[in-house]
């Protein structure tokens, strides 16, 4: 199964989609924040990132530039995690390198189903 | 991923929530996983931990390891290395049994105890078997009052119950024989003996869990669960890989369907017995097993059948967490009409 990396600094909800994605059967590493995201992505190899927008010490969208930028990094499909939907803010997270967008709050069912699928089209499922 | 080292050997587990501790043990299919929902549910108010046992998930591969007796170990030495000096318990099948072994072994570690489609079987002999933790007294003595063990007489562990002749022999030599594997000189006479049933008897040919667990084939055993289809076969069936199929078979090796019984009797903390109804790999225990269980110990022991329900409660029916949080929360738990309440909300 798929290696998922989760980047999130609100605790409860990193927990909860640690532990989604695990019932799942996925293996999954989290990070508290985006400097912790990037140091761990090149150790893991993930086939996936989930990357909150913000958060401290790093943004996700730096964090997913520096990433993308790492050898063999760049097709990594990368979610964002947001508690908004505005259009720039979408735009700006495509522009750093972003997959899809999923807005809290989303059920665990809908979590699993989007990563199922988005691993699915990059052939790691 | 966590994971500590006991007796040079991984055990991997989970953590989640904040509060009094709550350790799960899974059972002989799957591993810490599907145990996910319940720490969800239960992570607000309880500290959830939840390991794979040896054999199974990514805990150890050691075949040494997979008796019931080093899983016993595994839990002992888990909760010491984590700083866990008590915790409630919550045991499915495998994890049941390793639960209510543990909790009669060290009483004073487990304040609560949950049993989730625990191997509770009839012996087929429990007309005539004494209940654990009440005082027999034996006469060869054809005459003697010929009363059931199971007469309403008022219980106490000083007070003796008599015996037919027949059972009282039969209990008198299975008693020396275990005497004699002990090194205990055995008595002079084996008719007129005072057994303190406060010990277990062993009777032979009770372990019903060979045929049920066969050979140990995960896959075969998760058919009789739930179908292909269904979506949970897939969820338990990516751990199938990483189960070897001798922690199934090597940890019930010992099992005794009597002693099983009788220890359940003499457990002292709150013990809740949750049993699928329609469970093809359990069987959930007849009437006859819950009698003899709960002879005398009715505030202590309580009994929630679910009906609709198979072998994973804690996957198959949300009532399930309601039922577990309420009972690690009860304060009396004499007070808590769990049977009924439940029997009216199923009907």
């Amino acid at each position: 199964m798929a290696h998922i990396l989760i980047a999130e600094d609100e605790r409860d909800i990193r927990e909860l989609i640690n532990f989604t994605l695990m019932f799942a059967g996925y293996t999954v590493t989290t990070a508290a924040n985006g400097a912790e995201a990037v140091e761990l992505a090149p150790q893991v190899k993930p086939d996936l990132i989930m990357m909150d927008v913000r958060m401290p010490k790093m943004t996700g969208y730096e964090a997913c530039r520096q990433i993308k930028q790492m050898d063999g990094m760049k097709e990594i499909p990368v979610i964002f995690l947001s508690a908004k939907g505005q259009d720039e803010e979408i735009q700006t997270g495509i522009d750093a390198g972003a997959t899809a967008y999923l807005l809290k709050p989303f059920s665990p069912d809908e979590l699993t189903r989007r990563v199922g699928e988005i691993l699915k089209k990059s052939g790691t499922a | 991923m966590s994971a500590i080292s006991i007796g040079g050997d991984l055990v991997h587990y989970e953590v989640l929530g904040r509060g009094r501790p709550v350790v799960l043990l899974h059972g002989w299919i799957g591993s810490w996983r599907y145990w996910v929902p319940t720490m969800q549910q239960l992570q607000s108010n309880y500290r959830i931990y939840a390991l794979d046992l040896f054999g199974f998930g990514d805990s150890g591969k050691n075949p040494q390891k997979y008796s019931l007796e080093h899983q016993l170990v595994l839990l002992d030495d888990f909760m010491k290395q984590l700083g866990i000096p008590k915790a409630a318990v919550i045991g499915h099948g495998l994890g049941a049994l390793i639960a209510l072994t543990f909790a009669r072994r060290y009483p004073d570690r487990i304040p609560r105890l949950l049993l989730v489609s625990a191997p509770l079987f009839d012996t087929h002999d429990l007309d005539r078997r004494t209940p654990a933790g009440r005082k027999v007294l034996l006469t060869s003595n054809a005459a003697a009052a010929a009363t059931s063990p199971l007469d309403t007489q008022e219980f106490s562990p000083s007070s003796p119950t008599a015996m037919s002749a027949s059972a009282a022999m039969r209990a008198a030599l299975i008693e020396a024989a275990r005497a004699r594997n002990n090194g205990v000189p055995v008595p002079p006479s084996a008719e007129d003996v005072t057994i303190n049933r406060l010990e277990i008897v062993e009777t032979p040919n009770q372990n019903p869990l060979v045929g049920i667990l066969g050979d140990g084939n995960v896959e075969t055993l998760l058919l009789k669960c739930f179908k292909r289809s269904e979506v949970f076969y897939t969820k338990l069936d990516l751990d199938t890989p990483k189960t070897d199929s001798r922690a199934l078979t090597e940890s019930i090796r010992t099992f005794d369907a009597g002693r099983v019984l009788d220890t359940m009797r003499l457990l002292p903390m709150p013990t809740m017995v949750v049993h699928g109804m329609e469970d093809r790999l359990i069987n959930p225990p007849p009437e006859e097993v819950w009698n003899y269980i709960t002879l005398d110990k009715e505030n202590l022991l309580l009994h929630v059948p679910l009906p609709g329900v198979r072998h994973f409660p804690m996957l198959e029916d949300e009532r399930f967490f309601k039922v577990a949080m309420d009972f690690l929360e009860a304060s009396d738990l004499s007070k808590v009409a769990v049977k009924e309440r439940w029997r009216r909300r199923t009907r």
